[in-house]
């Protein structure tokens, strides 16, 4: 992970995209994790079916919910309609589920990305078949 | 700041449940039990609900109150379960404004701005459950009962001036120890300690002091 970000990124040996979320997050972390998920998505569709993500956002210190992110939430529910994928877990704290579950729902995602407690939970949903 | 954020809060409430039915509720009735599915949505336009969970014990412990403006359970449709976490009572006969959930995603679509609002609204609220939670973990009886009655001056009070602050919801002693956690015994206790102080005066509708109360 370099300094400049806030997350990591990597193929998870059962095949899907997993992203971790660390610490306190800030336009330009958000920003720079959307791309990396984006570019890693597209080429994983581009080898084969389904594309499957997971994002842990258990370690996010806070959420912030000033007008400084504002912004980069538009950001977020853009990348949910427009990149390429089958399915995305969430998981994290109530705040974070909150949050991500209103993006999702201004972007018409609820049967594509579902939000959980666990990281069981959201395991189990992503690897369900369709 | 906090005038302009709860006039954007209401005007985003009218949005959403501009075309919403309406419906009156007698002092008691369970809205939502523990485990149900999330299926309506609810706006108080008058009275007040208590939110609760049942101990090990049997016993009741109230964990949060909504009021006018509020809208809820936002936090358990918008957490992953989807399902109540806990049990919602009428304290008083309300009136209520009901969304289904549908309507309500429908609603939200492509509605950043509303999004926004519902977040910060959301997560204001959770916050404040956590901080009635913590309260409750308190080990002192005096320390509860008085993080309670500053809690009552937020979410259900009128002013006259700046002196003192007057309930809207009348709580019995049992309704008190069922929002702090302690015996009825202990509450009256504590609020016959408070009333000589001349921190609280009334029975069932109470007067607090606001400073009295700030220096304790």
């Amino acid at each position: 992970m370099k300094t400049t970000e806030k997350f990591e990124i990597f193929i998870n040996p059962g095949g899907f995209i997993e992203q971790r979320f660390v610490g306190s997050q800030n336009p330009e972390s958000v920003r720079t994790a959307i791309e990396r998920l984006i570019k890693q998505s597209e080429k994983l569709s581009s080898k084969k079916g389904r594309v499957l993500i997971l994002v842990d956002i258990t370690n996010i210190s806070n959420i912030d919910v000033s007008g400084k992110m504002s912004e980069t939430r538009g950001e977020i529910v853009e990348a949910m309609r427009q990149a390429e994928y089958d399915r995305i877990a969430i998981y994290g704290d109530l705040a974070g589920q909150v949050m991500v579950n209103t993006l999702v729902l201004i972007a018409g995602r609820r049967r594509k990305i579902r939000v959980f407690e666990d990281r069981i939970g959201a395991l189990k949903w992503l690897k369900s078949k369709a | 700041m906090v005038e302009i954020q709860s006039i954007a809060r209401s005007n985003v409430m009218d949005q959403l449940f501009s075309d919403a039915r309406h419906r009156k509720l007698q002092k008691g009735q369970i809205l939502i039990y523990e485990g149900d599915p999330i299926n309506n949505l609810f706006l108080i336009a008058d009275g007040y609900v208590k939110v609760y969970n049942i101990q090990s014990d049997g016993s009741t412990r109230i964990i949060f109150i909504y009021g006018p403006d509020d809208m809820f359970p936002m936090t358990s449709f918008l957490s992953g379960a989807g399902i109540g976490r806990y049990f919602y009572e009428c304290m008083t006969d309300v009136q209520l404004k009901i969304m289904p959930q549908e309507k309500f995603q429908q609603a939200l679509r492509d509605r950043i701005e509303i999004g926004e609002a519902l977040i910060g609204y959301a997560i204001d609220i959770n916050n404040q459950f956590l901080g009635r939670i913590e309260v409750l973990s308190v080990s002192s009886a005096r320390r509860k009962v008085v993080a309670l009655l500053q809690y009552l001056i937020e979410r259900a009070s009128f002013s006259k001036g700046n002196e003192h602050s007057y309930l809207k919801v009348p709580l019995t002693a049992q309704d008190i120890a069922d929002m702090c956690g302690l015996t009825r015994e202990t509450v009256s206790a504590q609020m016959l300690k408070l009333k000589k102080d001349g921190v609280i005066s009334g029975s069932k509708t109470l007067t607090i002091d606001n400073q009295k109360l700030s220096r304790l």
